[in-house]
């Protein structure tokens, strides 16, 4: 894919070949005040090579060169070099940024993002409205946009390179708990965040006698950032997931490890394919998990794992097993041999090499940890 | 005889080399890459520039994304003048602007090679 710049008609086109060999192409306008003669004719970077060189500098680079002239800053803020840019950062396995929610001695939550690959220290974010943000939590981060939540305030999308930030509201029913879940659909690019509401039985009598379910009525609600606005799915979701968030987001889907109302002894991992606008399970039969075994899921280069703890009775972790999903065999292999291990361990992540990243890596208290593409 | 009127003679040489080891049979993907590095190693600004010209028209898809992988990473850390003096762009901008703009994004001024080299 490469985008050309029209010297002689002012516009950019980015062409993508297709298999016969025929090019599709976007096309945007160079605006007249982008395009001064004095600024470009002694200009000895050729045209035609801009967007190769632009597309491969990092996000603090250009920034940075969108103050050079008029026209860097209008290409880099073109939305179809942006476009480009995302897809190929995102795409990048040298692209190792980490967000890291911690919650303070004030009980405010605090967010840091570090490169594992990179020298530079961790820099804490300042988001732009820290009186609501401070009380919300990370839900989780994809494709360089983080979602937080509050059930109280709404949601939050935030680019945290661009320090840009969409505040949504969500509508107030006061359910017993929430969830969230936070996707990007690839096809459509487009963010979604996914709602999943457990209203007591009791306040709704007629609903109560009717899902006759443990009192529970549950609301599926999504969030379409393109649209900018929500729609009540028509599903019928049985499942108890986790409080607050999602566990893990694999390839742009929110993940919750979850059980089904009246069968509470079986797990399920229930996912929402973000594209298709509906829940799938994933067995956990072959993980053979134990009674008090805790179970976390992580990305794991592109594969779903389970990462399982073992407690024993003082409540110390005692042996760690890592599984992976095989996505044809539909079960989960063994990976690592059990080891123990005489720390405890929280809120395992890992990089795109297959690093392994937990909270002992880091000084501070965490609350989370997860990968983000910048 | 093929008039080529856009590259000089020393551009193409190092163009033919860059492709006389990248079509030799034997020569591993391991090979190739070590070569490229040790080939496009020291390499100036300019004569990158140069190569990535030659390449782009001469449609070699292999040397141009190198070369502009090095001029990327040659210019990643440098500032906003060293830029404007490298590539003889003029600034269009008032004083005030230039401020503006780099007080939207502040953190992307931090760590920034000074203008000595």
């Amino acid at each position: 894919m490469r985008i050309k710049i029209n010297k002689k008609r002012p516009r950019i086109k980015i062409n993508r070949r297709k298999g016969n060999g025929k090019g599709t192409g976007t096309e945007e306008y160079i605006p007249a005040e982008a395009m001064t003669a004095e600024a470009m004719s002694q200009c000895a970077l050729d045209l035609d090579l801009i967007p190769d060189i632009m597309v491969r500098l990092p996000v603090k680079s250009l920034l940075r060169f969108r103050g050079v002239c008029k026209f860097g800053w209008w290409f880099i803020s073109s939305p179809v070099f942006m476009k480009m840019h995302f897809d190929r950062f995102c795409a990048d396995p040298n692209n190792e940024w980490f967000i890291i929610e911690c919650l303070s001695p004030l009980l405010h939550h605090t967010f840091t993002v570090f490169n594992i690959e990179s020298e530079e220290p961790p820099r804490e974010l300042v988001p732009p409205s820290p009186a609501s943000f401070y009380e919300m939590h990370l839900v989780g981060s994809c494709y360089g946009m983080v979602c937080l939540a509050s059930d109280d305030d709404g949601i939050v999308l935030w680019n945290p390179a661009l320090n840009m930030w969409k505040f949504v509201e969500v509508s107030h029913v006061s359910p017993e708990w929430v969830s969230y879940g936070f996707g990007y659909d690839s096809k459509a690019s487009d963010f979604k965040v996914v709602r999943i509401l457990y209203l007591m039985g009791r306040k709704h009598k007629k609903m109560w006698e009717k899902y006759r379910t443990r009192g529970y009525k549950i609301t599926v609600q999504v969030y379409s950032a393109n649209s900018n606005s929500w729609t009540t799915l028509k599903v019928d979701f049985l499942y108890k997931v986790s409080p607050n968030r999602n566990d893990v987001i694999l390839h742009g889907n929110p993940y919750w490890l979850a059980t089904i109302h009246g069968n509470e002894a079986v797990m399920y991992l229930v996912w929402f394919d973000v594209s298709e606008s509906a829940f799938k399970t994933v067995s956990l039969s072959s993980l053979n998990l134990e009674k008090e075994a805790t179970v976390d899921f992580v990305d794991f280069n592109g594969d779903l794992a389970a990462i399982v703890h073992d407690e024993s009775d003082e409540g110390e972790f005692k042996t760690i097993d890592f599984w992976v999903y095989d996505n044809v065999e539909l079960m989960w292999r063994h990976n690592y041999n059990p080891r123990a291990i005489d720390r405890e361990v929280d809120f395992v992540c890992f990089s795109k090499n297959g690093k392994w990243l937990d909270s002992s890596h880091l000084e501070t208290c965490l609350c989370l940890i997860q990968r983000l593409d910048l | 005889m093929i008039p080529l009127p856009l590259i000089d003679g020393r551009t193409l040489a190092r163009v033919i080399t860059y492709l006389n080891k990248h079509t030799e049979d034997d020569a591993s993907d391991e090979a190739k890459r070590k070569f490229d590095e040790e080939f496009l190693y020291g390499m100036e600004v300019g004569v990158l520039y140069d190569a990535a010209l030659a390449a782009n028209y001469l449609d070699i898809g292999g040397l141009f994304h190198e070369v502009c992988q090095r001029i990327a990473d040659g210019m990643m850390n440098k500032s906003v003048e060293w830029v404007r003096k490298t590539f003889h762009i003029e600034s269009e901008f008032t004083s005030e602007e230039e401020v503006q703009i780099k007080k939207e994004y502040a953190w992307a001024w931090e760590g920034v090679d000074s203008n000595a080299d």
